[in-house]
């Protein structure tokens, strides 16, 4: 966020490194249940809500997160915030709560709140986190929405479980294609990676 | 990135992760307290109707002309007025119904509980007085969505297989999936559900033969 702009930040970050089209297995827990644009909004919610407040808590505490324990202190956060997203859904949202069930708890594990809170959350300061857990969140949300709403108007049938992995595809492929074209149109300038020190390899987008 | 720990001996090293790891987790733990605190009681409201949204379903309006709310008693897992309160595999205390029709007994709805593949199952079961089963719905579970999850009314119709069942016009033997023998269908990918509801509900209906006439007595006493 120091040296690149807000505008490129936003384009490297959320669509040629974003985690949702370019790494669609981070998103395949939660297809199942995005059945509906309802049920989908409101799993995307939760997952905003989700990387939103991990991002915050691991970005507030990032001095005090040694590389020994960021793992076990991450894993902490995110479940604890998926709980509490849980229990304030089931407080009021409770049709919504019961068509998802357990999808909710599934986000606790997603492994791109873990990308977003351990590779730019623990070096970056409370605000760019902030605004990178609401990006990364809505993109998620939009891409659920999406495919819930593509298969929602399929209508239930056949083809209905196939299409929790068909309508994201072809929405990957769609991704590919601009991305493609993004590259054509302007030569990339060297999209910096974010080194972080620890153990684990980078995954996301350009390795 | 700011390296604190960098100079200090292993051991120091150590105690100071674990320090300062246990704060973290208090911190988290307090979240989590003070968050069931704040919903706890709405999330107990909702449960609540939704209970009783399925009393309707499990025993069906034209069967009784009473309030059910009015006539509920209270069944634990060790209740002293039942005989063999473990057949209904109760971990807390929940609520029955005593349904009426002209003040005349109709039925019963009992809680029971079972175990399945994700934990705890907590279901109702409407009987009418002659025994046989006039609905069964689950309250809770934390089976897998699409295999377990079909023995929920929202996913599947599964479970109205039960209707009109009883203990007298299915024999013992045949309270069983009908890959292990019995007459119940069971779903594919998953065995362990079915097989536990189909076992407990039996138990559920020998929980109420054995303990009938306490039962159809409870509600009617307390009317005025």
């Amino acid at each position: 966020m120091n040296s690149a702009s807000f505008g490129e930040f936003a384009k490297n970050g959320r669509w040629l490194d974003n985690p949702g089209l370019v790494l669609l297995p981070g998103l395949c827990p939660l297809l199942a249940a995005c059945t509906s644009a309802t049920n989908a909004l409101g799993l995307g919610l939760a997952m905003m809500a989700v990387l939103v407040g991990t991002n915050l808590g691991v970005s507030l505490f990032r001095n005090q997160l040694s590389a020994a324990i960021r793992l076990a202190v991450m894993l902490m956060l995110m479940a604890a915030i998926t709980t509490v997203v849980e229990l304030v859904m089931q407080a009021y949202m409770f049709k919504l709560y019961q068509a998802l069930g357990i999808f909710v708890t599934l986000v606790a594990c997603n492994w791109m709140v873990l990308d977003r809170a351990g590779n730019f959350a623990c070096i970056h300061p409370s605000k760019p986190a902030l605004v990178d857990g609401l990006l990364t969140g809505a993109v998620c949300m939009l891409l659920m929405l999406a495919v819930g709403t593509i298969r929602e108007l399929m209508g239930p049938g056949a083809l209905q479980p196939v299409a929790a992995f068909l309508v994201p595809g072809l929405l990957m492929a769609l991704g590919n294609v601009i991305t493609r074209r993004l590259a054509r149109s302007k030569p990339t300038a060297a999209i910096g990676t974010v080194a972080v020190g620890s153990k684990r390899a980078r995954v996301t987008g350009r390795i | 990135m700011s390296n604190p720990a960098a100079q200090v001996s292993p051991g120091k090293a150590t105690l100071q992760h674990s320090l300062r790891l246990g704060a973290f987790a208090l911190g988290t733990a307090a979240l989590l307290v003070f968050a069931d605190n704040l919903t706890k009681a709405q999330i107990d409201l909702h449960r609540l109707e939704f209970e009783q949204q399925l009393l309707i379903q499990v025993l069906p309006a034209s069967l009784h002309d009473n309030d059910l709310t009015a006539n509920s008693f209270r069944l634990g897992p060790d209740s002293r007025a039942y005989r063999q309160p473990e057949l209904l595999g109760l971990s807390t205390t929940r609520t029955g119904y005593l349904a009426t029709m002209k003040g005349m007994p109709a039925g019963v709805i009992l809680p029971f509980e079972t175990e399945g593949y994700g934990g705890a199952i907590v279901l109702v079961i409407g009987i009418a007085t002659d025994g046989s089963i006039t609905g069964v719905r689950v309250l809770q579970h934390g089976e897998t969505p699409g295999l377990g999850g079909q023995i929920d009314i929202s996913e599947s119709q599964w479970i109205t297989g039960f209707n009109q069942h009883s203990l007298t016009d299915t024999p013992e033997s045949k309270w069983q999936v009908k890959g292990d023998g019995g007459n119940f269908d069971q779903f594919v990918g998953a065995t362990i559900t079915p097989r536990a509801v189909v076992a407990a509900v039996h138990n559920a209906l020998l929980f109420f033969e054995a303990n009938k006439n306490v039962l159809l007595a409870a509600g009617s006493k307390k009317e005025p």
